[in-house]
C-alpha cells in the first residue's frame, strides 16, 4: 500500500520546502497507518487483549469464592464441560433458537421484501413502522411480550379463549417456551431481514424480468424460476449476517424467562453469564466462552464457503 | 390478469391493485405494530383494570409514569445512557471514518477482515476478562469503564458502515483536488469529509441506537452508581418491583426516543443498515 500512496504523491518535497509542506508530505506517505492508529489501538486493547486473557483464564480452575488463587489446570475445563447436562442443553437451545427463528425470519422477510419492492404511495410510512421492532430496546419490548404471554391476564390467551381454542401456558411450559421466544425473535428481527433482502431485490438485473414479461410468464412462475434463484446470494449474505446475532441472543430470553422454566430456555450465552457472574466459575465460563466463539466462527466459515461455491458456478 | 384488466377497465384495476397493496401492508405491519400500541396503552391503564385484557376503553392515567420516575433509578440511568452512548458513538464515528477511508481507498482487506472478526466475538466471551481487568483497575461501576466497553460495539460497526458510504464518494473528486495541489490529507478534509456527512449522520444514529439498546455489557460491568437504561428497565421484569402498568411505562419511556428518530430519518437509517449489512 505504500506503493499506492507513493503514486498519489503529486508534489515531492523540494529542497527548501517549509516545515508545513514537509509535515503534509510525511502525512500523505503514512496516511494508511496514521488514520488507523485510533481504531487499531482501541480494538487491540478492548478486543485482542481480552481475547488473549480469556484463553489464559480458561486454562485455570479460578472460582471467585472457593478458589480465589487460580491454578493452571491445562485443558481440563474444555474436557469437563461436555459432561455438564445443563451446558449441553444450552447448546441445543442455542441452535434450536437460531435455526428456527432464522428460517421464520427468512420466509417472512422474503415475503415482505417482495411486498415492499412494489411502488405505491405511503411506502416510507409503512417502512418506518416496519423498522421499529429492530430499532427498539430488546429489554423493553421483552417486558411487553412477557405480559402478552402471561397465562392469566395475557393477550395471547385472551385471544385464544376468545376464538374458543384451549389456552396455552406459553413461557411457563418447558416445551412451548422456546417456540414462544422464537416468536419474539421473529417479530423483532424479520424487519432486518426484509431490509437486507429488499436491497438485494433492488439490485437484481432487469433483463430476465423483461424477458419473462414478453414471454407472458405468470407472477408466480417469475418468483419461483427467476427471482428466487437470482436472490440465492443475497439470501446467504443475509443469513451470514443474521446468524451471528441469532446465536448470540441474550436480552429477550433473559428478560422474558431468565432461562426458565428449569433451564428449558437457557442458551449458551446465558449459561456462561450465570456461571461466571452469578456462581463465580470464571475458569469454566472462560472455556465455555471460547467454545461459544468457536461455534460462531464455524457457522460463519460454513456459510461463507457455501456462498463462495455458489459464486463460482 | 390482462383479461381481468380488460373486463373491469384500467382505472378500476389500478384502484383494486392499490387497495390490495395497502390491505396487505396493513395486514403485515399491523400485528407488528400492535405490540407497541399495547405497550403504550397498557402504560396508561388504571391498575384495577389490569386483569381485564379485553378492556380497551378507559380514561388514560399518567400515574404509572410518575411512579416509575419517582421510585426507580430510570431517569438517572437514562442520563447515564445518554452520556455513555454519546461518547462511545463519537469515538466510534471518528475511528470509523478514518479507518473506513483507508480501507476503501487503499484496499486494506486484512484490516477489514480483522474488524469483521471482532464483530463476531460474543460480548459474553469478552466479559470475563473485562470484568477481571475492570475489577483490578477500579473501572467497574464507572462511566469511563462503560464507555470503553461500548466502544466494542461502536468502533467495528462504525468502520463497517462507513466503508460503504466512503466507497460511494467518487474518487475523481479527490483526484481533482490533488491536481489542484492539495495533499492527500487536505483533500480528505476538504472533499471527503463534507461529502461523507450524510453517511456519518446515519452511522452515528445507528451506533447510538445499538449502544443505547445494549443490555449485557452494563448488566455485568455497571453497578449501583452507574448503569444504563436497559438495566433499569430489566429490574421491572421482576414482578415484585412494580405493577404491570409501571413495567409498561418504563418500557415506553426508553422506546419513545428511538421511535422519534426512526420516524424522522427512516431513509438514512435504511441506507446505513443495508450498506452495513451487505458490503
Amino acid at each position: 500500500m505504500t506503493e499506492k500512496a507513493a503514486t498519489h504523491q503529486l508534489h515531492p518535497v523540494a529542497a527548501g520546502a517549509s516545515a508545513k509542506d514537509r509535515l503534509l508530505t510525511w502525512l500523505d506517505f503514512n496516511l494508511a497507518v496514521i488514520f488507523n492508529v485510533p481504531t487499531v489501538v482501541l480494538l487491540a486493547g478492548l478486543v485482542a487483549f481480552p481475547t488473549g486473557l480469556v484463553i489464559w483464564t480458561s486454562l485455570t480452575d479460578w472460582q471467585l469464592v472457593l478458589n480465589k488463587d487460580p491454578n493452571f489446570v491445562g485443558i481440563s475445563n474444555y474436557v469437563t464441560i461436555w459432561q455438564e447436562e445443563r451446558w449441553l442443553g444450552g447448546i441445543f437451545n442455542t441452535f434450536y433458537y437460531a435455526i428456527v427463528s432464522l428460517t421464520g425470519q427468512l420466509v417472512l422477510g422474503m415475503a415482505t421484501a417482495l411486498l415492499f419492492n412494489r411502488n405505491f404511495a405511503g411506502k416510507s410510512f409503512y417502512r418506518s413502522i416496519w423498522m421499529m421492532p429492530m430499532i427498539s430496546m430488546s429489554v423493553a419490548i421483552s417486558l411487553v411480550w412477557a405480559i402478552m404471554f402471561n397465562t392469566t391476564y395475557g393477550m395471547l390467551n385472551f385471544l385464544l379463549s376468545g376464538l374458543g381454542l384451549p389456552e396455552l401456558a406459553w413461557t411457563a411450559d418447558p416445551l412451548l417456551v422456546m417456540p414462544s421466544l422464537i416468536l419474539v425473535g421473529i417479530w423483532q428481527w424479520t424487519p432486518f431481514m426484509t431490509l437486507l433482502l429488499l436491497a438485494g431485490l433492488q439490485s437484481l438485473p432487469t433483463d430476465p424480468f423483461e424477458a419473462a414479461k414478453i414471454d407472458g410468464a405468470s407472477k408466480w412462475r417469475v418468483l419461483i424460476h427467476i427471482t428466487l434463484p437470482l436472490m440465492q446470494g443475497h439470501i446467504l449474505v443475509a443469513l451470514i449476517l443474521r446468524s451471528i446475532f441469532a446465536v448470540k441472543e441474550f436480552d429477550t430470553i433473559m428478560a422474558i424467562t431468565e432461562g426458565g422454566p428449569n433451564y428449558a430456555s437457557e442458551t449458551m450465552n446465558m449459561n456462561i453469564y450465570f456461571n461466571a457472574f452469578e456462581y463465580g466459575y470464571m475458569g469454566v465460563s472462560s472455556a465455555k466462552g471460547v467454545i461459544f466463539f468457536a461455534f460462531i466462527l464455524l457457522i460463519q466459515l460454513v456459510l461463507i464457503k457455501l456462498r463462495r461455491r455458489q459464486w463460482s458456478h | 390478469m390482462v383479461a381481468l384488466r380488460r373486463l373491469i377497465g384500467r382505472r378500476a384495476y389500478r384502484i383494486g391493485e392499490l387497495t390490495f397493496t395497502h390491505l396487505a401492508m396493513i395486514a403485515v405491519v399491523g400485528p407488528f405494530f400492535f405490540i407497541f400500541f399495547y405497550m403504550f396503552w397498557s402504560s396508561v391503564k388504571p391498575d384495577y383494570l389490569f386483569f381485564e385484557p379485553g378492556v380497551w376503553i378507559f380514561e388514560p392515567l399518567l400515574l404509572n409514569y410518575t411512579d416509575v420516575i419517582e421510585n426507580s433509578d430510570i431517569i438517572r440511568n437514562i442520563v447515564n445512557s445518554l452520556i455513555i452512548s454519546s461518547f462511545a458513538t463519537a469515538i466510534g464515528l471518528i475511528c470509523g471514518l478514518l479507518s473506513a477511508y483507508t480501507i476503501a481507498r487503499f484496499d486494506l482487506r486484512r484490516l477489514a477482515l480483522g474488524i469483521l472478526v471482532t464483530r463476531m466475538i460474543p460480548y459474553i466471551t469478552m466479559l470475563v476478562p473485562f470484568w477481571i481487568v475492570y475489577k483490578n483497575a477500579g473501572l467497574l461501576n464507572t462511566h469511563l469503564g462503560l464507555i470503553l466497553s461500548h466502544l466494542v460495539i461502536t468502533i467495528p460497526f462504525g468502520v463497517w458502515i462507513m466503508i460503504g458510504f466512503i466507497e460511494d464518494i467518487p474518487k475523481e473528486l479527490e483526484e481533482a483536488a490533488w491536481i489542484d495541489g492539495a495533499s492527500r490529507a487536505v483533500a480528505f478534509l476538504r472533499v471527503v469529509l463534507p461529502l461523507s456527512t450524510p453517511g456519518m449522520v446515519a452511522t452515528a444514529i445507528l451506533c447510538f441506537i445499538f449502544s443505547w439498546n445494549n443490555f449485557q455489557l452494563a448488566l455485568v460491568l455497571g453497578g449501583f452508581d452507574v448503569s444504563t437504561a436497559p438495566v433499569s428497565v430489566f429490574k421491572y421484569a421482576d414482578p415484585e418491583s412494580g405493577s404491570m402498568g409501571q413495567m409498561m411505562a418504563a418500557a415506553t419511556l426508553v422506546t419513545l426516543p428511538v421511535f422519534v428518530i426512526v420516524l424522522f430519518i427512516q431513509k438514512q437509517l435504511t441506507a446505513g443498515l443495508t450498506v452495513g449489512g451487505i458490503k
